[in-house]
C-alpha cells in the first residue's frame, strides 16, 4: 500500500484491520505530533506541564488504547469529513491523558485530587510591606466591587458578573469569552454586555450615602 | 506597581478610591501580572464555589461535556481565580489543531517525534490482536448470535423502559396523579381531579406507593451525593406533595441562589410557596408563587404547566382579566384532552364570574 497518497481517515481505516508495521509507521508519523501537542495540554492543566518521558508515555497509551479489544475504536470509526480521524484522536488523547493523571494524583494524594497552581504568584516573596498593603487595599476594593454585582442579581446575572471579571480581571478576551461554551454571544454581543455591567457598577458605586 | 492602581495615602473618600479603583480596573490599568486575585481568597470573590474545579472539569467544559450548571460554576470560579482562569484559558485551546510556537518547539524534542521511536511502537501496534473474520464459523454462529443480540437488545430495551418508568422524576408525577391534592401542576404529571379529602393537611392519609419509592430512591442518592441540584429538586418535589412547605421552600431557595433559574425549578418553588401560602394565609407567599411563575413563563413562554399553574394563581389574586388570556395561551399549548378540558372548564367558570360582575355593575 502506497501510504504517502492516502488520507489519515482511510489510514486509520486500514489500520484496524494492518498487521504491517509500515502502515502504522505512517499513521504515527502522521498523528503522533497531535496526540503530543494535545498531551501536553492537558499535562499543562492538571500539573502546569510535565516531562517529556511523560508524554511519550501517554501519547503511547494513546496508541495502545486505539488497539484495545481488537482495535474497536479503529473498527468503528466511522469518517464524518475530511481527516475527521483527527478529532478523534484527539478527544482519545484527552481521554487517555485525563485518565493517567487522575491515577496519578490517586496514588499520590490516597485518591484526594490536588490542583496545582498553574501560573506563579506574583506576590509571594517577592513584595515589600508597602506592595503587600497596597495589595491587600486593592483586594477590599474589588471584593466591594464584587459585592456591589452580587447585590442585584436581578440586573446583574451571575453569568453577567462571571463575563466582568473573567475580562477586566484575568484579562480574557471578548472573542475568547463569545468562545465559551454555554455563553451564547458573540464578541460584539459581550462587548455590549460588559458595557452594560459597567456602566450600571459605574452608577453604583457613584451612589453616596448621606454626606457622602 | 501600586501607584496607579491605589494612591499610597487615602486622598479622599472611601468611595472616591471605589471610584478610582473601577475605572483603572475598566481602563486596563491593573498591573499586568501582579493581579490582586492570587491575594484574594478566592471565597470572598467568587461567592458560592470556592473548592478549585478539578482539572478535567475543564477538559469536560472544553469539550462541551458540561452540563449549563457545571459550566456556570466553572466560569463563576475562573471568574474570580487566577490559576483557574488560566485553566480555562487554556482548556479553550485543547482540541485546536493550530499549535503555537512553543509547542511546535517542544513537541519537537519529543522521543514520540523521531523516526526509531515511532517505528518501535509502530512493530508493536502492528502485532495486537486484530477482529477474526472468519467467513465459515461467522456464518455457522450467526443464527445464536443473532439470537443473543437480539436477547440483549430486548433485555437493553426492557431495562431502559423500566428505568424510565421508575424514574423519581416519572414516580412522583404518579403519586400526584394517584392522589392530587392541591390545584397546580407538577411536572411531568398525568391527569387528574382534584382529590382534597384523599390529602387532607394533618390526615392520617396513607401516602402513594409511588411516593415512597421515589423518596426512597432520592434519599439514596442524596446519601451518596448530597448537593446534587437534580436530587435535591426532587426532594422538594417530594416534600410538597407531602404537605411540607417550609424544607421545600429553604431547598428551592437555595438552588435557585446557586443554580441558573429553570423552568422546573421555578414551577416547583412556585407550588411550595402557594401551597404553604394557601395554608397560612399569606399574602406574601402566593404573590411570590405569581413572582417565580411569571419569571418561568418568560422563560419557557410555551409550558402548558407553567401557563396553568400561573392562571390558577392569577385567578386566586384577582387578577381575573390577566387569568382569562393566560388560560386562553394555556388552551393554544395544552395538548392532553383531558388537562386541556380542566383549563376550559376553569376559563368558562371565571368568564361567568366576570360577566356576573359586569351585569351587577350595570
Amino acid at each position: 500500500m502506497n501510504e504517502i497518497g492516502v488520507s489519515v481517515n482511510d489510514l486509520a481505516k486500514a489500520c484496524a484491520r494492518s498487521t504491517e508495521a509500515a502502515e502504522w509507521g505512517e499513521l504515527l508519523r502522521r498523528c503522533a505530533p497531535l496526540a503530543a501537542m494535545v498531551v501536553g495540554r492537558v499535562a499543562r492543566l492538571w500539573m502546569n506541564g510535565s516531562s517529556p518521558a511523560t508524554v511519550d508515555d501517554i501519547v503511547q497509551e494513546v496508541f495502545l488504547k486505539l488497539c484495545e479489544q481488537e482495535r474497536r475504536i479503529l473498527r468503528d470509526f466511522q469518517p464524518r469529513g475530511e481527516d475527521s480521524f483527527l478529532g478523534l484522536l484527539r478527544i482519545v488523547s484527552v481521554s487517555v491523558a485525563n485518565d493517567h493523571f487522575r491515577r496519578l494524583y490517586s496514588v499520590k494524594r490516597g485518591g484526594k485530587v490536588v490542583t496545582m497552581p498553574i501560573v506563579e504568584d506574583a506576590s509571594t516573596g517577592k513584595t515589600d510591606g508597602a506592595c503587600q498593603t497596597a495589595l491587600m487595599h486593592q483586594s477590599v476594593l474589588l471584593d466591594q466591587l464584587d459585592k456591589k454585582l452580587r447585590s442585584a442579581p436581578e440586573t446583574i446575572g451571575e453569568r453577567d458578573r462571571a463575563l466582568f471579571w473573567l475580562y477586566y480581571l484575568q484579562g480574557l478576551t471578548a472573542e475568547e469569552i463569545a468562545a465559551l461554551p454555554d455563553v451564547g454571544l458573540t464578541a460584539k454581543g459581550v462587548e455590549s454586555a460588559l458595557r452594560r455591567v459597567a456602566n450600571w457598577l459605574r452608577a453604583e458605586v457613584a451612589k453616596r450615602g448621606p454626606g457622602g | 506597581m501600586n501607584d496607579n492602581f491605589i494612591p499610597n495615602c487615602p486622598t479622599g473618600s472611601a468611595e472616591d478610591a471605589l471610584e478610582r479603583a473601577l475605572e483603572k480596573l475598566i481602563a486596563g490599568l491593573l498591573p499586568n501580572g501582579e493581579s490582586p486575585v492570587a491575594e484574594l481568597p478566592d471565597a470572598s470573590l467568587s461567592g458560592a464555589s470556592s473548592a478549585y474545579p478539578e482539572p478535567d472539569e475543564w477538559t469536560r467544559l472544553a469539550s462541551g461535556e458540561a452540563r449549563p450548571a457545571e459550566v456556570d460554576a466553572l466560569l463563576a470560579h475562573a471568574a474570580v481565580c487566577r490559576g483557574c482562569s488560566a485553566r480555562l484559558r487554556l482548556s479553550l485551546r485543547l482540541f485546536s489543531t493550530e499549535a503555537s510556537p512553543e509547542e511546535a518547539a517542544e513537541t519537537a524534542k519529543l522521543a514520540s517525534a523521531s523516526p526509531d521511536w515511532q517505528r518501535q511502537l509502530a512493530i508493536r501496534l502492528a502485532r495486537t490482536p486484530v477482529h477474526s473474520q472468519h467467513g465459515k464459523t461467522a456464518r455457522l454462529l450467526l443464527w445464536p448470535a443473532a439470537g443473543l443480540a437480539a436477547t440483549l437488545v430486548l433485555s437493553a430495551g426492557l431495562t431502559l423502559w423500566w428505568q424510565h418508568v421508575h424514574t423519581p422524576e416519572r414516580l412522583l408525577a404518579e403519586a400526584y396523579t394517584h392522589s392530587r391534592g392541591f390545584d397546580l401542576r407538577i411536572p411531568g404529571a398525568g391527569f387528574a381531579e382534584v382529590a382534597p379529602e384523599a390529602h387532607r393537611r394533618g390526615a392520617a392519609v396513607r401516602e402513594p406507593s409511588q411516593l415512597l419509592d421515589a423518596r426512597a430512591r432520592i434519599e439514596d442518592r442524596l446519601h451518596s451525593a448530597p448537593g446534587d441540584p437534580r436530587w435535591l429538586q426532587l426532594e422538594a418535589r417530594a416534600d410538597v406533595l407531602e404537605d411540607k412547605y417550609d424544607p421545600a421552600i429553604e431547598i428551592l431557595d437555595r438552588l435557585l441562589a446557586s443554580e441558573p433559574a429553570t423552568p422546573s425549578l421555578l414551577v416547583d418553588d412556585a407550588a411550595a410557596y402557594f401551597q404553604r401560602g394557601s395554608c397560612s394565609g399569606s399574602e406574601a407567599d402566593r404573590a411570590k408563587a405569581l413572582d417565580y411563575l411569571r419569571r418561568a413563563d418568560e422563560l419557557a413562554p410555551g409550558n402548558s404547566v407553567v401557563l396553568f399553574n400561573e392562571a390558577v394563581i392569577m385567578e386566586d389574586r384577582g387578577q381575573a382579566m390577566n387569568a382569562v388570556e393566560t388560560w386562553n395561551r394555556y388552551l393554544r399549548f395544552e395538548r392532553d384532552p383531558r388537562w386541556q378540558a380542566e383549563g376550559r372548564r376553569r376559563l368558562q367558570a371565571l368568564e361567568q364570574k366576570l360577566n356576573r360582575l359586569k351585569t351587577h355593575a350595570n
